[in-house]
C-alpha cells in the first residue's frame, strides 16, 4: 500500500506551479482561442514533463522525440514546408515594393536585442530571445536551438502567445505612432496579375539569394520556399494540399508535446523567464514601430502617401497582422479598405522574419 | 555586459543593413522577372 503513495513524496511545489501553468496555457487555447494548435499540446507536454519521478523525458518517448527533432531543427523545419504551402504569395508579388515594410519590422528583433544584453542575457541567449520578435514560432524554435539557449522553453511560450495577441498588442501601439489623418489615408491597390511563371520561379530565387547573403537562413528558407513552390508549380495538388493539412498538423502535434521537455520547473521557474516574456512584447511593439515609422519616413518623399499602419503588418503573424490593420482602416473609414496592401506586406513580413533568423544566427555566431 | 551590449548595436547594424539589401536584392528580382515574364492579355476580338 506505501508503494502505491510513495511518489507522493517527490512532488514539488516548482512541479505544482508548473501543472498550473500548463493548465493556464490549456485553458488559453480552448477558451480563449489563443493558437490552440500550439499551446495546447505545450500546456499538456508542460504537465507531462513535471510529474515526479515521470519517464518522459531523457531516454523516454518525449525526450526521444526531442532529439530527433527539435535538437536537430528537423521538426520546425518540416512544419515550415507545410506554411509555405499555405502561403499565396500573389498580393506580394503583384505589388513587390511591400517586401520593404516586412523588413522595417523586423527592427524590433534587434533592438530587442540590445534590451536583452542591458538586461544582463549573454548575447546567444539575447539573440535567441530576440527572435520572439520575428513572430514566427517555427523560427524561434530554430534560432534558439542554434543557440542551445537554456531558455528554449520560455522563448517558445512567448512567440506563440505574443502571436496569439497581436490583435491586443498592436491597435493601441499604432494610435499612439500615428495621426488621425494619417490613418485615413486611402491607398489605391495597384496590383498587376502576376505569371506563373514568376509564382514558380520566386520562391527558387529567393532560396538562391539568401542562401547567398545568409547561409544560416538556408535550411529556413529553403523549406518554407520548397513548400511555396509544390503549392505554385500547379501539377503537385496532392501533395501541396497533405503539406498544408496533413503534415502541417502532425509535425505541430509533435512539436507541441516536445517544446515541453524545455519547460521543466527546474529551468522554467526563474526570473528570467518573466524578463523573457517582458522583452518578447517589447519586440513585439518596435516590430510595429519600426514598419509604421518606415512608411512615414517613405510619406516624406513620396508624391502618392502611403497608409502608415500597412507598415504595422511587416510582421510574420499572418493573417492577424493584416487583419487588425484592415479594421483598424475600416473603423476610420468605413470606406477605407487596406485588407489586399496590408496581406502583401504581411507576406512580405514572413519572408523577411525568416531571413532576420539566418542573419541573427550569421551575425551572433 | 558593457561588451555584450556593444556587440548587440553592430548586429543590429548590420542585421537591418543586411535584411534590407537582401530584400531590395528580392525586389529587383520580382521586378525584373515581373517584366520579363509579363501575362499575356486576351486578344480582343476584331470587330466585325
Amino acid at each position: 500500500m506505501g508503494s502505491l503513495f510513495a511518489n507522493f513524496s517527490n512532488i514539488t511545489w516548482q512541479q505544482i506551479v508548473m501543472w498550473i501553468i500548463g493548465g493556464v496555457l490549456i485553458w488559453l487555447a480552448i477558451k480563449k482561442d489563443m493558437e490552440p494548435t500550439l499551446l495546447l499540446p505545450i500546456g499538456f507536454g508542460a504537465i507531462l514533463c513535471n510529474l515526479p519521478a515521470n519517464t518522459f523525458i531523457g531516454e523516454g518517448p518525449l525526450g526521444t522525440l526531442f532529439k530527433a527533432g527539435i535538437s536537430n531543427e528537423l521538426f520546425p523545419l518540416l512544419l515550415f514546408i507545410g506554411i509555405g504551402a499555405m502561403i499565396d504569395f500573389g498580393p506580394l508579388l503583384s505589388n513587390p515594393k511591400l517586401l520593404l515594410f516586412g523588413a522595417a519590422a523586423q527592427f524590433g528583433i534587434f533592438f530587442t536585442l540590445s534590451m536583452a544584453t542591458l538586461m544582463g542575457f549573454s548575447l546567444t541567449d539575447a539573440a535567441s530571445i530576440s527572435i520572439i520578435g520575428a513572430a514566427d514560432g517555427p523560427t524561434s524554435i530554430v534560432v534558439a536551438d542554434f543557440f542551445g539557449s537554456k531558455y528554449f522553453g520560455a522563448i517558445t511560450v512567448a512567440a506563440y502567445s505574443y502571436m496569439a495577441l497581436v490583435p491586443i498588442i498592436q491597435p493601441p501601439v499604432i494610435k499612439l505612432i500615428t495621426t488621425k489623418k494619417e490613418r485615413l489615408i486611402r491607398m489605391d491597390y495597384e496590383g498587376h496579375e502576376v505569371s506563373q511563371t514568376v509564382k514558380i520561379l520566386f520562391p527558387i530565387a529567393i532560396s538562391v539569394i539568401a542562401g547567398l547573403f545568409a547561409p544560416q537562413s538556408a535550411p529556413l528558407v529553403g523549406f518554407l520556399m520548397f513548400g511555396n513552390l509544390i503549392r505554385e508549380c500547379g501539377v503537385l495538388r496532392g501533395l501541396s494540399d497533405t503539406a498544408q493539412s496533413v503534415l502541417a498538423n502532425l509535425v505541430t502535434i509533435l512539436l507541441g508535446l516536445t517544446i515541453a521537455v524545455r519547460m521543466e520547473a527546474s529551468e522554467f521557474l526563474q526570473i528570467q523567464t518573466l524578463m523573457i516574456l517582458a522583452l518578447g512584447l517589447v519586440a513585439f511593439v518596435f516590430d510595429t514601430i519600426g514598419g509604421v515609422m518606415f512608411a512615414k519616413l517613405l510619406n516624406l518623399f513620396s508624391k502618392k502617401k502611403i497608409n502608415p499602419m500597412i507598415g504595422a503588418a511587416g510582421i510574420s503573424a499572418f493573417p492577424m497582422s493584416s487583419r487588425v490593420v484592415h479594421k483598424m482602416a475600416l473603423k476610420e473609414d468605413p470606406t477605407n479598405f487596406l485588407l489586399m496592401q496590408a496581406a502583401g506586406v504581411n507576406v512580405g513580413g514572413q519572408i523577411a522574419s525568416v531571413i532576420a533568423g539566418g542573419l541573427i544566427m550569421t551575425l551572433v555566431h | 555586459m558593457l561588451e555584450n551590449f556593444i556587440a548587440s548595436l553592430w548586429v543590429m547594424l548590420w542585421g537591418m543593413l543586411g535584411i534590407f539589401i537582401i530584400i531590395g536584392i528580392i525586389f529587383i528580382c520580382v521586378v525584373v522577372m515581373q517584366n520579363i515574364f509579363k501575362t499575356k492579355k486576351p486578344k480582343e476580338d476584331k470587330a466585325d
